[in-house]
């Protein structure tokens, strides 16, 4: 039996590629507008997606915690923790969605933690004036996906048609448009083609690109290629957020992280290997409760400049937050569960972790992408977040953009286009050029991978940006000739070699965006140019794919509603 | 030191009957099943059929094998002591190929793991 040798073709309304909380809530969106919708997903559905493992925080100003919050300040407070990056439409069309979608999920049967008197319970984290962070203790995530996952599971009136263990390879399109989208179906080892007025992509980030990273392992950005290379424009490319303290020993663990910021207001201290407390050298008052961006830069520096621990990491020391045996019972995931694998939980290694997809596909405040008939949201876009994203702005971003774009996509139905037999001949012809005597994959999805974290995370030089350059062209090539070994049905071996091939080709992106953007801002920190450039620099990297590689332009900041506090934001820089 | 890793094989596509493989793995500083398994996927038998699309951090609960006959969460367990360790698909669903099961499909049972709302 050959691989892919069936076909199976699909009709939809409006085709749901990712299935975490913003294809969830998109999904919800358009059948709520009469869209019959498909809904896929690459794993277990409810299961695979980063959506999961967000812990902590769903920042929404409801006011309960402080009635002076309003949208209009969480507009702020992104905008200035964004260094002023963010496309202010699209902050503002996020921080005035994000209390309804509250209510949203507490209709689709989400707790929240509440006070006695019924009201949100707020927490706080860096960078927010107010508390604001409404919650479900370390499950937020999870009890977020259950409860859109049941939604989407009520047979009333919902007309969601979900498809799992489906591996979407390529969108298809036509006169300028897209028409649906080719994929490998898991289960049945069927090629698929789903026909679709509107596509939105919702396929999450890319921290697998990188070595060390706490995301869900699909977490691949194949979904950010697919669009790339059917025309989509992506901006902030070079933007990566980086948590600063996730476990480093045992080797296990490395990557995941330590709940949560919170800590770092309640007390938690870093030590060097040598017991110096060392962020009281660069912030003597804030000292661990800084930004994230900042965080991560001092301990990557700490480790990197030799003050490391064996592991490789820096202390934590947890032993003079007040009540940590009740956070530590309460959050039995991040610390009781550690015990088994010999972590103390008072004291222990950690290291940033890449934590967060700042850029991604560029939106519009529909969102829709610069090509017809594709639509995107949640992490897989850029823009909304500027170069850092505060605690909790994910996923009331995933649902404010989830719903705008599948409400959007539901009412302006595109044309049913047949996807023709050469399409599918070409896509099947396409991945199974992966398929042969096998060229190890894993070759060159390792190297990319610690290539990405060593020269284009957490600290970058042009030196070192052109140097993964070079070596990314090696990787290219090296791709051309990689094959998982041939099998009677589809295996993840063969999904893996398509998302390494999608992964060589966003690093081009990201590199190139990382040289082009000559200063630091945000996430985004090199050596040679380690200041803030305000006079030249509040513009977004924009990179179009051509057939010579990427194409990059840039275009200003629309600093349409916050300008005032550039000055400020200009005196804050100084002292990065 | 050596681990013999034992998995059981089967595509019900084309085989007629199941099969067991034996790995042979460099027992290392990782600890868990899972990191084993992924491991073997990755750098070993690019065949092999393990859930790929996971948490790794007991968040999602599909990681799920029997580690020498005991159904696990391969996250949270460490491999077992001593020079072999059997892993097969989990019981109670119709199984896709080799360790994936289709968690939709359920086969009704006395006693089945509850994965839903885990």
């Amino acid at each position: 039996m050959t691989m892919l040798g069936d076909t199976q073709r699909r009709v939809c309304d409006v085709l749901v590629i990712g299935s975490g909380a913003a294809g969830c809530r998109a999904a919800i969106e358009a059948a709520e507008y009469g869209a019959r919708v498909i809904l896929t997903s690459k794993g277990v559905f409810g299961k695979s997606g980063t959506t999961n493992l967000a812990c902590v925080v769903y920042d929404a100003a409801v006011g309960h915690a402080d009635p002076r919050d309003s949208p209009q300040v969480q507009f702020e407070d992104t905008v200035i923790y964004g260094r002023f990056l963010n496309n202010q439409d699209l902050a503002k069309r996020f921080a005035d969605e994000a209390i309804k979608s509250v209510y949203d999920l507490e209709r689709y049967g989400m707790e929240w933690w509440k006070t006695e008197d019924g009201r949100f319970l707020q927490l706080t984290s860096p960078g927010l004036r107010y508390p604001r962070g409404l919650h479900n203790n370390e499950e937020t995530g999870k009890k977020m996906q259950q409860a859109l996952v049941r939604e989407i599971r009520r047979s009333t009136r919902r007309t969601i048609e979900v498809i799992e263990d489906l591996f979407i390879a390529d969108l298809v399109r036509a006169d300028g448009r897209v028409i649906g989208a080719i994929g490998i179906d898991y289960k049945s080892g069927a090629l698929v083609a789903i026909e679709a007025r509107n596509v939105i992509l919702a396929t999450g980030g890319l921290g697998m690109m990188y070595s060390v990273t706490d995301m869900e392992a699909g977490a691949t950005g194949e979904g950010i290629a697919m669009a790339y290379r059917v025309g989509a424009e992506l901006v902030d490319m070079e933007m990566h957020q980086f948590f600063p303290t996730a476990f480093v020993h045992p080797e296990s663990l490395r990557g995941i992280i330590v709940t949560s910021s919170a800590l770092w207001v309640l007390g938690l201290k870093l030590y060097n290997a040598a017991g110096e407390r060392f962020m009281e050298k660069y912030y003597p008052e804030e000292k661990e409760n800084v930004p994230r961006d900042i965080l991560s830069r001092h301990i990557f520096l700490e480790i990197a400049e030799g003050r490391g621990t064996e592991h490789g990491g820096v202390w934590i020391d947890t032993r003079d937050i007040p009540n940590f045996d009740v956070i530590r019972k309460e959050r039995p995931r991040t610390y009781l569960w550690k015990d088994r694998f010999g972590v103390k939980t008072d004291r222990f290694e950690v290291a940033p972790t890449y934590h967060y997809t700042l850029g991604g596909i560029r939106i519009d405040v529909d969102g829709r992408t610069t090509v017809a008939g594709l639509y995107a949201a949640g992490e897989c876009t850029g823009g909304v977040h500027g170069a850092n994203r505060l605690a909790g702005n994910a996923l009331p971003d995933c649902m404010a953009f989830g719903r705008v774009a599948g409400r959007h996509a539901a009412l302006h139905p595109g044309p049913q286009v047949p996807i023709d037999d050469q399409e599918l001949a070409r896509a099947r012809r396409r991945i199974l050029a992966l398929v042969g005597d096998a060229v190890p994959v894993e070759r060159v999805n390792r190297r990319l991978r610690e290539l990405m974290y060593r020269h284009v995370g957490i600290i970058r030089s042009g030196e070192g940006l052109a140097a993964a350059r070079e070596e990314i062209r090696t990787l290219r090539h090296q791709a051309t000739q990689m094959r998982t070994p041939q099998a009677a049905s589809p295996t993840f071996g063969l999904l893996r070699a398509l998302e390494t091939e999608a992964m060589v080709e966003l690093a081009e992106v990201i590199v190139e965006s990382a040289l082009l953007r000559t200063e630091s801002r945000g996430a985004h920190y090199r050596t040679d140019y380690p200041a803030a450039d305000n006079v030249n620099w509040l513009r977004n990297v924009v990179a179009r794919r051509t057939p010579e590689g990427p194409s990059l332009t840039t275009v200003p900041v629309d600093l349409k509603y916050l300008r005032a506090e550039v000055v400020a934001i200009e005196a804050q820089s100084a002292r990065l | 030191m050596k681990l013999r890793v034992r998995v059981f094989r089967y595509d019900p596509r084309v085989d007629a009957a199941p099969r067991y493989q034996v790995y042979e793995v460099d027992r290392t500083g990782k600890l868990r099943v899972l990191d084993v398994m992924e491991h073997l996927c990755d750098e070993v038998d690019p065949t092999l059929n393990y859930r790929r699309y996971l948490c790794r951090d007991t968040m999602c609960n599909t990681c799920f094998a029997k580690v020498n006959g005991k159904q696990r969460l391969t996250c949270l367990e460490k491999v077992p002591e001593g020079e072999e360790m059997t892993i097969e698909p989990i019981d109670g669903y119709r199984l896709i190929r080799d360790l994936v099961v289709d968690f939709s499909a359920p086969i009704p049972r006395r006693r089945r793991l509850t994965v839903g709302e885990g």
